[in-house]
């Protein structure tokens, strides 16, 4: 069982990565934070039932790809009502490595994306990765299959060195 | 190419400047998702701070409240109907902009974000602050709109805590921390803007994270969530009463004599069932029990319908939710895709993809309010924490 005074501890220790997390599911730095700050404050809200940290990061990680997932089928809803703070475009106009990734993972469907952020950054298993998104192991496969070739094509110069399907 | 494609994820999310969390929001957002599950007033609620400072009578900085054009009918503010639309389908909030019905709109001249509604017969105080959530460090400030177009700032400002109101009466409950008790149970009359009753009271209060004990207010009586159990106090004959266990560590949710329970019932998995209760108040007696998912419940000002949906998402799908009359079990569904809560005569009201919508909880006859979505987000009353 947590105890009340160590979620200051686990924020300190989860918020970085939650937000990265959330910045390559959305690409857009206020709706990282903000789900970030969402997938943090409902595991507040459960703290006092959570075993521990690592159950803690399952739930928070849980509810931020959720959300996220929610959020980009609410696209048409979520552009409505968030004029006052228009979409950050900067992580498409200044990509770190030189390739427009964050414009190739928006090019796939939201579970597609969410599977090669689980998959790939934060490097879990098909198990995990299948518990996190609620779906089988088998839909997981299919469906970081169907987004390594897209992106296959979307970075075509980048990933030339193909090693193959997912594992 | 995965191993490629680690090293880009990885670049790319390293590179982020990534912001400092704001601890403060998330765990205000974090209680307001515990105390929505654990009660969630139906209507009007009162709340007390601790540090309750009076406000200059003459000096109204900052907060203004005017009627506008935007809406009304030719001939200006149709008074007799804003009191009907407001009574029937009660306030809410597009932005800054709030309303009664569609045709009666206030704005809030300020740099003040609207945190809720708390309604009352004398029209809807209107919480505001810094920021739009309910339960930050405060201060929060309090202004009393009424149907015929007139406001006042009522002169109180509370820091964090949760008041109360009853839609039938003037008053505003709140609890401060006292000096010669541990609390004091305040009864605001936002009709003449003064104190009506003050009441002194004790009792251990370490659960919740307010600055004060939460309360609930249900005609003469308050119900306040102090760990041991729910404290009921008639605020008329200044007498603190029984101390109910079942109440112990929870927001008190009392409506038309009937308090609303809600337990988490931990499943494997980390996942949750809740166990949703209402009770006779004085009694004691159950009235209706059901476990469900993870959902969290609202009771109706009048006690008597119950709306129950799963928590819903900030800018996600819509969630199904039903409504269920405590009479005799029924139930009516909804989708609701924001926030939802009760008019003062008892509609449910909740925000769809378009506006808002209320429903007759009986007949489930709905009236549309389309709002432009783009003009703010949408809050609506008779709940009192939207995070």
């Amino acid at each position: 069982m947590t105890n009340p005074g160590d979620f200051t501890e686990f924020m300190g220790h989860s918020w970085a990565r939650l937000y990265r997390t959330a910045m390559l599911l959305t690409g857009n730095h206020a709706r990282a934070e903000d789900l970030a700050q969402e997938a943090l404050a409902r595991t507040y809200a459960k703290w006092s039932g959570l075993r521990d940290f690592e159950a803690a990061g399952a739930y928070a990680y849980r509810t931020l790809v959720n959300a996220s997932i929610s959020q980009v089928r609410r696209r048409a809803w979520t552009a409505e009502i968030t004029t006052a703070n228009p979409p950050d475009k900067s992580a498409h106009e200044a990509p770190s490595s030189g390739v427009d990734l964050m414009a190739a993972l928006a090019d796939l469907a939201p579970r597609q994306r969410a599977c090669v952020v689980l998959r790939y950054f934060l490097e879990l298993p098909v198990s995990e990765t299948a518990a996190l998104l609620g779906c089988s192991e088998g839909t997981v496969k299919s469906q970081t299959s169907d987004a390594l070739g897209r992106l296959r094509i979307l970075l075509a110069s980048e990933l030339s060195t193909s090693e193959g399907s997912p594992r | 190419m995965t191993e490629t494609l680690q090293r880009l994820l990885t670049d790319e999310a390293e590179a982020l400047d990534v912001p400092l969390p704001d601890e403060v929001l998330i765990r205000a957002r974090g209680r307001g998702y515990r105390t929505r599950r654990r009660i969630t007033s139906g209507i009007v609620s009162v709340a007390v701070a601790a540090s309750c400072a009076v406000v200059a009578t003459a000096a109204l900085p900052g907060l203004l409240a005017d009627r506008v054009p935007q809406d009304t009918p030719a001939g200006g503010w149709n008074a007799e109907a804003a009191q009907s639309a407001y009574a029937q389908d009660g306030a809410f909030s597009v932005g800054s902009d709030i309303y009664f019905g569609p045709s009666a709109a206030f704005v809030v001249h300020s740099n003040d974000k609207i945190k809720s509604f708390y309604y009352t017969s004398a029209g809807v105080v209107v919480r505001t602050g810094e920021k739009a959530y309910l339960d930050d460090a405060g201060p929060s400030n309090y202004l009393l709109a009424r149907p015929d177009g007139s406001t006042q700032r009522l002169q109180i400002a509370l820091s964090d805590v949760a008041p109360d109101s009853d839609p039938i009466w003037p008053y505003l409950a709140y609890v401060t921390s006292g000096t010669t008790s541990a609390w004091v149970l305040h009864i605001f009359d936002v009709e003449q803007n003064e104190e009506a009753a003050r009441v002194p009271f004790n009792g251990a209060f370490t659960w919740g994270g307010w600055a004060a004990p939460p309360v609930a207010l249900d005609g003469d009586h308050a119900y306040v969530g102090l760990d041991d159990g729910r404290l009921e106090i008639n605020w008329r004959s200044r007498s603190p009463g029984a101390l109910d266990a079942s109440g112990a560590s929870t927001f008190p949710v009392v409506s038309g004599g009937r308090v609303l329970l809600e337990r988490d019932l931990p499943q494997p998995g980390d996942t949750w069932r809740t166990e949703i209760t209402v009770r006779d108040v004085t009694t004691g007696e159950v009235l209706f029990q059901q476990e469900t998912a993870d959902e969290f419940a609202q009771l109706s000002p009048d006690g008597r319908f119950l709306s129950v949906s799963e928590f819903v998402m900030i800018d996600g799908p819509a969630t199904d939710g039903r409504v269920i009359d405590l009479l005799d079990g029924s139930e009516q569904p909804f989708a609701i895709q924001e926030g939802r809560g009760w008019t003062p005569s008892g509609r449910l009201m909740y925000v769809t993809d378009t506006g808002v919508r209320t429903c007759d909880a009986d007949t489930g006859a709905c009236r549309n309010y389309p709002h432009q979505l783009s003009g703010g987000r949408i809050k609506v009353g008779g709940t009192n924490y939207e995070s």
